[in-house]
């Protein structure tokens, strides 16, 4: 048996269908944490988008221009 | 119930699945890959594991990670900035290492196997090490320690496991403070590599006396709750990626080691090595025995199950069995992080879905089997003619007898680091001469290396000083125990410098096969042991199927292959010579 191969656009948009609630998933943990660092989740945040971006840049190669034109 | 574990994206990445509360089957990548340690994303292994039960991923009734990505990151990100500035060099390198695939798991398995968000789920590292030591251990009910170098957020845990109720985590140590990364530090300081080398400090330490015990015990800062702190001022690896000790450490023992450079312990450099690699094992030992005598006064159990990396360390392990209060100490066959794949899938089976624990057959061999049919149509294509054997281990033991060295491949392919018989270089263990010839010729490894013997169980007290306990601690090679002085002569290719050796005590019930073969060579030799060290080259992964076998046969000083019932050997035969019969 052979893992069904998707394409890179298919795979592309599954994983970001699932990063919504992974980054709340994570911010919400940061939120809750006795340790004082709720002031972490905007950085969390920022991070986890902008490695998104980067993961989808390097798998969508067509629409990489555009993603590293915003940095 | 189907339930898929999957360990990746740090060392070793596996797949294991459980139905119905059962392993049925567990794989490293890298067997599959032939890449070593393999920490990629498990598709092979995992296309493996649903081949193996015939399912296809929608089949699935849960896929488990064996750790949480998230809070993972977010200890990454902490430590980035509670150690700014140092960590601003670090910092562009820790995020482009962990923002890519590694954070993205949950897309990621959804993507390659096409199931659905909702049934992948996700474990605590640490969980999936104890789960991964506890239920698949003989014990009812347990203490339960892991350590290693760093899972979330927690390097060391302790707890109690019930089959009947469940494990209860009790405390954890968090990161910085390590056991796993004070080894690992001075692994990186003696210039071995980090996660790999850490076996050959414990080889090298025998070597050394530990004069340099009050140092170590210096960056390691005891607790007021018995456990322990580091002083990072010797340490950098939570602050920097390319370096695990600081200055002050370098100050404090010297220069480290150049990878290149060979360690000669006729030398006082040499010495120095091996004397800083006696000095952290013995500190290391130090620490787990205060630790294991707190839990067992804490628990009053008799049984401790052991998980995470440090388990490897098969001196500590020892120890414990003999001095922390626990009369049996169980270590599973891959107590690393590629044995999360199964304890991944058995935490979401018994803790998660809160199933009844049903019992796990005691044996490590959970990979793929070998077909010797492979081996005969391989060799016939090289032009080597084959032998169909009638009395394997009659015939295996007359060439092993005769100082051959047997390149041994059996059933199912053994999970862990550790060849336990399935997948087996095998040698006679009577003269040191033969440890050499296996590190020079085949293992092309350091000669501080010791090997292992395999010894049928009931036969193992006649030639090692094992504890209470020890039998079962040797099953899986976790052990290093007292070569009695009586047989050290004899087992000179086994025995290490100190006296010690890593014993497998091989059961008939778990490896019927090799344990014949053990009685066939003692029935030749007086003496039913055998070297038996794991089946690859330097920088290979353990061989898996029969082309691999043969390729390394073929490119190495091996005499005999086996596989099944197939016997294969080289054009230019080693001496015919019998060994004398040692003993009687």
């Amino acid at each position: 048996m052979t893992l069904k191969r998707r394409g890179k656009i298919a795979r592309t948009l599954i994983l970001m269908g699932s990063a919504g609630p992974s980054i709340v998933d994570g911010a919400r943990g940061l939120w809750r944490s006795d340790a004082g660092r709720k002031w972490l989740v905007p950085l969390l945040v920022f991070l986890c988008v902008t490695g998104l971006l980067l993961v989808v840049a390097a798998s969508v190669e067509a629409l990489a221009p555009f993603i590293y034109a915003i940095f | 119930m189907r339930i898929l574990g999957i360990s990746a994206h740090y060392h070793d990445s596996a797949a294991g699945l459980l139905i119905d509360g059962v392993p049925v089957c567990s794989v490293e990548e890298e067997r599959l890959s032939r890449r070593k340690n393999d920490a990629a994303f498990p598709l092979l292994a995992i296309e493996w594991c649903l081949e193996q039960a015939g399912l296809e991923p929608e089949a699935l009734d849960a896929v488990v990670f064996y750790e949480k990505p998230m809070l993972k990151f977010d200890r990454i990100l902490n430590m980035a900035l509670r150690t700014f500035p140092r960590s601003w060099r670090s910092f562009p390198q820790a995020m482009k290492n962990s923002l890519g695939e590694k954070l993205w798991v949950k897309g990621i398995i959804a993507s390659q196997l096409g199931i659905a968000g909702s049934k992948i789920l996700f474990t605590e590292h640490h969980q999936s090490h104890a789960a991964a030591a506890f239920y698949p251990s003989p014990f009812d009910e347990a203490a339960i320690l892991t350590a290693d170098g760093v899972g979330e957020w927690a390097t060391l845990s302790v707890g109690r496991g019930s089959k009947a109720r469940g494990i209860e985590m009790l405390r954890e140590l968090r990161f910085p403070h390590s056991l796993g990364m004070l080894y690992s530090t001075f692994t990186a300081w003696l210039g071995f590599p980090v996660n790999e080398g850490e076996y050959k400090v414990m080889g090298l330490a025998s070597y050394g006396e530990p004069s340099l015990a009050d140092e170590v015990r210096r960056t390691v800062l005891p607790a007021a709750d018995g456990s322990f702190r580091l002083d990072l001022d010797y340490f950098d690896f939570h602050a920097s990626a390319k370096r695990s000790y600081s200055d002050k450490f370098t100050a404090l023992f010297g220069a480290p080691r150049e990878p290149w450079d060979p360690i000669d312990l006729g030398t006082a450099e040499g010495k120095r090595y091996a004397d800083v690699a006696a000095s952290v094992q013995l500190v290391l030992e130090e620490l787990l025995l205060g630790l294991a005598q707190r839990l067992q006064r804490e628990t009053a159990l008799k049984a401790l199950c052991l998980g995470g990396g440090v388990a490897l360390n098969g001196v500590a392990n020892a120890l414990l069995l003999r001095e922390s209060g626990f009369g049996q100490i169980y270590v599973p066959s891959a107590p690393g992080d590629a044995g999360c794949a199964l304890g991944a899938a058995l935490w979401a089976d018994r803790i998660h879905f809160r199933r009844p624990h049903v019992p796990i057959p005691d044996h490590p061999y959970w990979g793929p089997v070998i077909d010797g049919k492979d081996l005969l149509r391989i060799a016939a294509e090289d032009g080597l003619e084959c032998e169909t054997l009638q009395d394997v281990p009659a015939r295996v033991a007359d060439e092993l007898a005769r100082g051959r060295i047997v390149g041994w491949m059996q059933g199912a392919s053994e999970l862990g680091p550790r060849a336990l018989g399935n997948r087996s270089i095998l040698a006679a263990p009577h003269d040191a001469a033969m440890r050499d010839k296996l590190n020079r010729g085949i293992k092309y490894r350091e000669e501080f290396r010791p090997f292992a013997p395999a010894v049928p169980v009931e036969q193992a007290r006649r030639f090692f000083d094992l504890p209470e306990g020890g039998e079962r601690l040797g099953r899986f090679m976790s052990g290093v125990f007292k070569v009695r002085p009586e047989w050290r002569d004899k087992l000179g290719a086994v025995t290490h410098v100190d006296g010690t050796a890593r014993v497998q005590t091989v059961d008939r019930a778990t490896a019927p096969l090799f344990h014949a073969l053990l009685e066939a060579y003692g029935a030749r030799t007086g003496i039913p042991v055998l070297l038996n060290t794991s089946f690859n080259l330097a920088g290979e992964p353990i061989v898996n199927k029969a082309v691999e076998g043969y390729s390394t046969f073929r490119r190495s000083g091996i005499d005999v292959l086996v596989a099944g019932t197939t016997l294969a050997t080289r054009r230019k035969g080693a001496s015919d010579a019998m060994l004398p019969r040692e003993a009687t």
